[in-house]
């Protein structure tokens, strides 16, 4: 029997002389699937073509030094740390696909250290998403379900036999697996008794036999249920489930309003790739939708976006605390989403506020002002241009893969020629960040 | 060049001339506030017996009404209840207390009534009061956050997207070479952009509103000069932003500070000693800034807490979480003295002084007094508390 | 290093432009007063520069000072196109005699003045003409070098209008030892009139009980004179003020014994550092008002009226303080070594040195209320640890070794993996020899409780502070990784850099076998020193 076919608007993106993949779809991929690359990385991208720059960014290799940092931040148990130590991965990690697809996670499963009072658990959560966070999305809601921090989070300890806490239940049905409406009051009743007993003890899962009630439940038309396993890989497995995450995957990913048929397409490649997160965010990345004008730049970065993506852009390192501490002002607090439903999506990061914060951060980090510090520095970024004008399309080129619409080139060129040596290196990079396009994703 | 097309300092000086111009300040004390050495029953016989250790605060506390006493170092608070411009609520809170600062934090910003409601955290209280003031009188900016890192949950609403402030210089265009070096290049980079393109217009009219507000706000605060002293520290800073803010009178109507450290579960007396005391410096220093520059009777100062704390003092020579506590409210047009019931020690809720007066009810008065209908914010009928003339 | 001191540096390098006749000069006399005016503020003296930079290279050795001559040199090679090496060089231009001046002129802007004796006057002249924007004086075989023009001209002014370096400075001035490399004078008083401020007003409660002597004496000095001295693998500073703590109020109620010499305990064999400073808590706590501003005292009142709610109800300073013998010693020693059976539970990732306070009880009072109160704290402690979902520590008596100890001990570490860095932490209080020990760990307080058990004849005046370079650079390099991650993550390095730095880091440090630290007050002046000792 042959499989189920792809539909249309996911087939695989290839390029040719009309629709090259150049700087542009390069920086468009680097942007999406991770937090931006440098120039040099998006030119051997584009030198090698799409199918090498997929491979660079899907493929997971082996962690890089930060294994023995987590241990000691760990170490720690302060959430500051914590903080800059996911910094420094979206900051220098390789493999950008699990960098990205752990905060989506973060989002997703929104945990906020205020309740769950343990940096130690918050960053254990966060290493669970990188772990598994491109398997299979059953193994990962169980492990979610019974991940300590999440056991916190929503009150496992007042989830006891005969007085069933519906809290977890709820959020797993609304928020993780399957949406508003796919349920009823009943069912999370019912869920709820199949979670009692669940416990955090001593940074672990512990199931309390004497919390738990063993009895059969009926769940989402199921019976026979039992444990909450049994419900969590009841709800994975639903229609529902898939179209739900389908449209999330198309939120983060493609555009931030997706129509009915794209997510029907990626819910039934999600379903075909027998619920493997990871093959089917390939599938969605490779494709024309994800390369189609109406992917590109439809979306607006979140402060994480914009702060690591400038950093990465240029090629540089920065101290990870101090960029954690900007992507907070931001108002990204990671370990610290504001509600259950996860951070602000889209326009709701853009105030005049945010802007002002977002246009003086990178003026003190191409500046090297208020701590920043950039290895290698602005001046050294740009020391390639010679004249103004070959520095502004650089500048443009670093930051927004040379492509900036007429307007924006004249006012960048304009920088250029007015910015004395040597502050004018920060001054054009600063500028450039400060137009319209370098807000969007 | 489109910069110049921007219309420069206008909405916020245009907004100042229209209607009422009340504003409001919620200062937030987090982590619990003990209530009862905050207002002292300084003459209850129960409070010195549940109390060996803590009621030490009795001496050198100043008297405001028959019974009750502020604690020794809230000495400007105090000359605020003899002026007449100072009142406290007693008792506040809310039926079934929860002890979690997570949860009864929550219930004070969304003011939602059902607990699924408040887990939600959908919008709190002064973010639709926001949403009121914009569908109103289009104010630019109608509330900010002072003195936290992120967005209170008080101040999400739905159409506003509140601002964080922690210093007025983030308010501003800086360039690479440091504040102040913002040029005109810069504006025309930050307005540039494709004009066909929907988003990249959104974000152009972001940052033209952003540079416009903050010229406004720079031209309108240069103004300001402080005629109070304001004390160091985190809170004095916040108040003293807000002080800036308020005389200005630029439309900003809803102000929010936080001031943390008060879960004072070990040692109590010297940390709660030293919150009161820059509490007090602070809030001295901004009603006699507001005084002095005309400010005070337009503006209304509100301080509460999440929960009181237990009247029996622990084993830690601290509290544990409590429930109901007071209310301060400072400022233009307050009935001053000490209103609601009194918390009867012989008489408690599991422990904790029982709610007499609902939360919703203060903030039920507050909106009123800022010409803001209570029905659509707080989403339910409750009936104002009497606390302004 | 700025252009400006690059060009003075090089010469100096260059002024003699001859081979160093070392110590040829010391006999002549330094004629100051022709050279420097009154208002010279400091004064540092070399009579053998290269003989002095030779012998701290032995002792420091990679530390800074050679990338600095490297500098120089490498600026000096490329005037003159020679190549030489770095000592060669040195050996070859460095002048013998050098003499650094810092003026304060009423103007208010300080002028500097390198005054050096030429051997190659006319070699001189011709290299100082090399160097654009410098300021040059020849006389009598010596030069004045400034850095600009400008400065040279003001220099005159000076010269011209007011009196010469006065015989305040010459009248202290030491003949110089074999050993002595530099000599350094400062015009306390003249600082003073020209900068206004004092240093005591300037001081947080917490700093005020730290340096609050020293700082009197600064306050109160008229002068400081000091040489520096290398001598076999130590260079040492020496110096004096002519002013004391012991008289100066209201800081002399910090000082516990003065100038009165007090027994210590013995170092432990493992110390990292060992703090002895003559301090009284009790002389503190009594006289606040005299020592703080009103608020901070009310503050620390306050803070100290808790304690005497956390000894239960007795008084802190009347009762505990005053039965105690202060000085209090602060000793540091290294962790306790990991217990390596294969079922020992895991162990923490960064090992903390142990902190202890060793302090004489005199009272059984005294006794009795530190107990006491080290049981309520752990109460206190505990409320805290439990708003943060952690398992209590509760203080208990723990005999062991035939001693009594009260450990705040709580369960072994449950979770997952290495524990946390501060679950290491038991803080322990112990009794014995005369003494209570209050430590971070029940290994640290045996540790002390061994030293204190030594007989020593031992005697401190004043402040002591040692620090063990190589037990610190044992305890960082087992202790790497946390070094590396901050580098990581405050820095923005990479992995490579940061281990890079650290090793560097502590290679420093092991230098160092000591570096000894000490203030003595005594009847009309200060005495300091501060000594290095290279590791052999």
């Amino acid at each position: 029997m042959s499989e189920p076919s792809r539909s249309d608007l996911l087939r695989p993106f290839i390029a040719s002389v009309a629709r090259p993949f150049d700087l542009r779809l390069a920086g468009h991929l680097a942007r999406r699937a991770g937090f931006g690359a440098s120039l040099v990385a998006r030119k051997d991208w584009v030198e090698r073509g799409v199918q090498f720059a997929l491979q660079q960014v899907t493929t997971r290799r082996p962690e890089q030094d930060l294994d023995p940092l987590l241990a000691d931040v760990l170490a720690s148990d302060d959430i500051e740390r914590g903080r800059a130590y996911r910094l420094a991965r979206a900051v220098s990690n390789d493999c950008p696909l699990a960098e990205r697809v752990a905060m989506f996670w973060h989002d997703h499963f929104a945990t906020g250290q205020q309740k769950v009072q343990s940096a130690r658990l918050m960053l254990r959560q966060l290493a669970l998403f990188d772990a598994q966070g491109l398997g299979r999305f059953d193994d990962l809601l169980l492990a979610v379900s019974r991940d300590p921090a999440m056991l916190r989070w929503l009150d496992a300890d007042r989830n006891v036999k005969g007085r069933p806490n519906e809290n977890f239940a709820r959020e797993l049905f609304e928020l993780f697996a399957l949406g508003r409406g796919a349920y009823g009051e009943r069912d999370v009743q019912e869920a709820a008794r199949a979670f009692t007993g669940w416990r955090e003890r001593h940074e672990r899962f512990a199931l309390l036999r004497q919390d738990h009630d063993a009895g059969d439940k009926v769940v989402l038309g199921v019976p026979g249920v039992r444990g909450g396993e049994d419900v969590v890989a009841l709800a994975a497995r639903l229609p529902q489930s898939m179209q739900f995450l389908a449209r999330r995957w198309l939120q983060a990913f493609v555009h931030p309003e997706p129509t009915a048929a794209e997510v029907t397409a990626l819910a039934a490649e999600y379903d075909r790739q027998h619920r493997d997160v990871g093959r089917t965010l390939g599938t969605l990345l490779g494709s024309e939708l994800f390369f189609s004008a109406r992917s590109y730049r439809s979306k607006v970065k979140a402060p994480l976006d914009f702060v690591v993506g400038l950093v990465r852009s240029v090629g540089a390192r920065a101290a990870p605390s101090a960029l954690a501490r900007a992507t907070s002002k931001l108002g990204q607090v990671i370990f610290e989403p504001p509600s259950v439903e996860g951070w602000p999506r889209e326009r709701a990061w853009l105030n005049s506020a945010t802007w002002l914060l977002r246009a003086n951060f990178a003026a003190a980090l191409f500046g090297e002002r208020d701590g920043y510090k950039l290895r290698p520095g602005a001046t050294a970024v740009l020391a390639d241009a010679a004249t103004p004008a070959a520095r502004a399309t650089l500048a443009i080129e670093i930051l927004l893969d040379g492509d900036a619409s007429p307007a924006s080139q004249r006012a960048i060129l304009e920088v250029a020629r007015r910015s004395d040596a040597p502050s004018s290196a920060a001054a054009i990079l600063h500028a450039v960040a400060c137009l319209p396009e370098a807000q969007l994703l | 060049m489109r910069a110049a097309a921007l219309p420069l300092a206008t909405p916020w000086l245009r907004f100042a001339a229209d209607g009422d111009d009340a504003c409001l300040l919620v200062l937030e004390l987090e982590g619990g506030n003990d209530g009862l050495n905050t207002l002292i029953p300084i003459d209850d016989p129960t409070y010195a017996r549940t109390r060996p250790h803590l009621s030490s605060v009795r001496q050198g506390a100043h008297r405001v009404a028959d019974g009750f006493a502020l604690h020794p170092e809230l000495r400007q608070l105090a000359a605020s209840f003899g002026d007449g411009r100072a009142a406290a609520v007693h008792s506040v809170g809310y039926p079934n207390p929860d002890r979690s600062h997570f949860f009864s934090r929550d219930v004070w910003h969304t003011a939602a009534v059902t607990p699924d409601a408040v887990r939600m955290r959908a919008t709190g209280w002064l973010g639709r009061a926001a949403d009121a003031l914009v569908a109103a009188y289009a104010t630019p900016i109608p509330a900010m956050a002072l003195g936290s890192l992120s967005l209170p949950l008080a101040l999400r609403g739905e159409r506003v997207v509140v601002p964080v402030l922690e210093c007025m210089e983030d308010y501003a265009l800086h360039g690479s070479g440091g504040a102040g070096s913002e040029s005109a290049m810069l504006h025309a980079a930050a307005l540039a952009g494709a004009d066909a393109d929907e988003l990249q217009a959104f974000v152009r009219g972001v940052a033209g509103r952003a540079i416009a507000d903050a010229e406004s706000l720079r031209q309108v605060l240069a103004a300001y000069r402080p005629r109070a002293e304001f004390p160091g520290g985190a809170l004095g800073d916040a108040l003293q932003l807000a002080s800036r803010v308020l005389v200005s009178g630029h439309g900003t109507r809803l102000l929010h500070v936080a001031f943390s450290g008060f879960d004072t579960h070990a040692q109590q007396l010297p940390t709660h000693s030293q919150l009161l005391r820059q509490l007090d410096l602070a809030l001295g220093a901004l009603v006699a800034d507001l005084s002095a520059h005309g400010r005070l009777d337009r503006t209304v100062i509100c301080v509460h807490s999440e929960f009181g704390r237990r009247v029996q003092e622990n084993g830690s020579l601290g509290t544990d979480h409590g429930a109901a506590a007071p209310v301060f409210v400072l400022g233009g047009g307050v009935r001053a003295g000490l209103h609601g019931d009194a918390p009867d020690l012989g008489n408690l809720d599991d422990g904790d002084v029982r709610s007499r007066v609902d939360f919703r009810a203060v903030y039920a008065a507050l909106l009123t007094r800022l010409g803001i209908s209570p029905r659509p914010v707080l989403q339910h009928d409750v009936e104002a508390l009497p606390l302004f003339a | 290093m700025s252009t400006r001191l690059r060009q003075l540096a090089f010469v100096l390098c260059v002024a003699a432009l001859s081979p160093a006749q070392s110590r040829a000069g010391s006999a002549q006399p330094w004629d100051l007063a022709a050279w420097l005016p009154a208002e010279t503020a400091l004064l540092i003296e070399c009579d053998d520069l290269p003989g002095t930079v030779a012998a701290l290279r032995r002792v420091v050795g990679r530390l800074p000072p050679r990338a600095v001559l490297a500098e120089v040199a490498l600026a000096a090679a490329l005037k003159l196109q020679s190549g030489h090496d770095i000592d060669g060089l040195l050996r070859v231009l460095a002048p013998s005699k050098v003499v650094f001046g810092l003026a304060l002129p009423p103007d208010g802007r300080p002028l500097p003045i390198l005054l050096t004796r030429l051997h190659d006057v006319e070699a001189a002249r011709e290299i100082v003409d090399l160097v654009p924007h410098i300021g040059a004086e020849f006389r009598d075989g010596w030069c004045a070098l400034f850095p600009d023009p400008a400065s040279l001209t003001r220099w005159r002014q000076c010269m011209a209008n007011g009196p010469r370096m006065s015989a305040k400075h010459d009248g202290r001035r030491q003949p110089a030892s074999s050993s002595t490399g530099l000599r350094l004078f400062l015009d306390l008083a003249l600082f003073r009139q020209r900068r206004g401020s004092s240093l005591w007003a300037a001081l947080d409660a917490g700093a005020r009980v730290l340096v609050g002597p020293l700082v009197a004496a600064l306050d109160t000095a008229t002068r400081l004179d000091a040489e520096v001295t290398v001598q076999g693998d130590a260079v040492c500073v020496r110096g004096a003020l002519d002013a004391t703590a012991l008289t100066a109020e209201p800081q002399r109620h910090l000082l516990a014994c003065g100038a009165t010499p007090r027994p210590t305990i013995m170092v432990p064999s493992d110390a990292l550092a060992v703090v002895r400073l003559d301090r009284s808590l009790h002389g503190y706590l009594s006289n606040l008002d005299a020592l703080l501003p009103p608020a901070v005292a009310a503050q620390v009142r306050g803070e100290a009226a808790n304690l005497d709610l956390i000894i239960g109800g007795g008084s802190f300073v009347g009762e505990l303080l005053s039965g105690v013998g202060e000085p209090a010693e602060l000793v540091v020693v290294a962790a306790a070594a990991a217990n390596l059976d294969d079922d020992a539970p895991p162990r923490p990732r960064v090992e903390l040195p142990g902190v202890a306070l060793v302090v004489r009880v005199d009272t059984e009072r005294a006794r009795e209320l530190l107990t006491k109160g080290f049981y309520r704290l752990s109460a206190i402690l505990a409320a805290q640890r439990a708003q943060r979902r952690l398992p209590p520590r509760l203080a208990q008596r723990l005999d062991a070794d035939g001693l009594r100890l009260h450990v705040m001990r709580g369960i072994a570490f449950q979770g997952v993996g290495e524990p946390p860095t501060d679950e290491q932490i038991e803080a322990t209080l112990l009794f014995g020899a005369g003494h209570a020990v209050l430590a971070t760990t029940p290994a640290c307080a045996k540790q002390v409780y061994a030293a204190l058990q030594q007989a020593t004849a031992d005697v401190v005046v004043g402040d002591e502070v040692r620090l063990f370079g190589p037990a610190i650079a044992a305890a960082l390099r087992r202790n790497q990784s946390g070094l590396v991650a901050g580098r990581l993550l405050d820095e923005g390095e990479n992995p490579r850099q940061a281990e890079a730095f650290v090793r560097g880091l502590i290679a420093a440090i092991e230098m160092a076998a000591e570096l000894r630290i000490g203030v003595v007050p005594a009847a009309q002046a200060t005495t300091f020193s501060v000594t290095l000792r290279r590791a052999p």
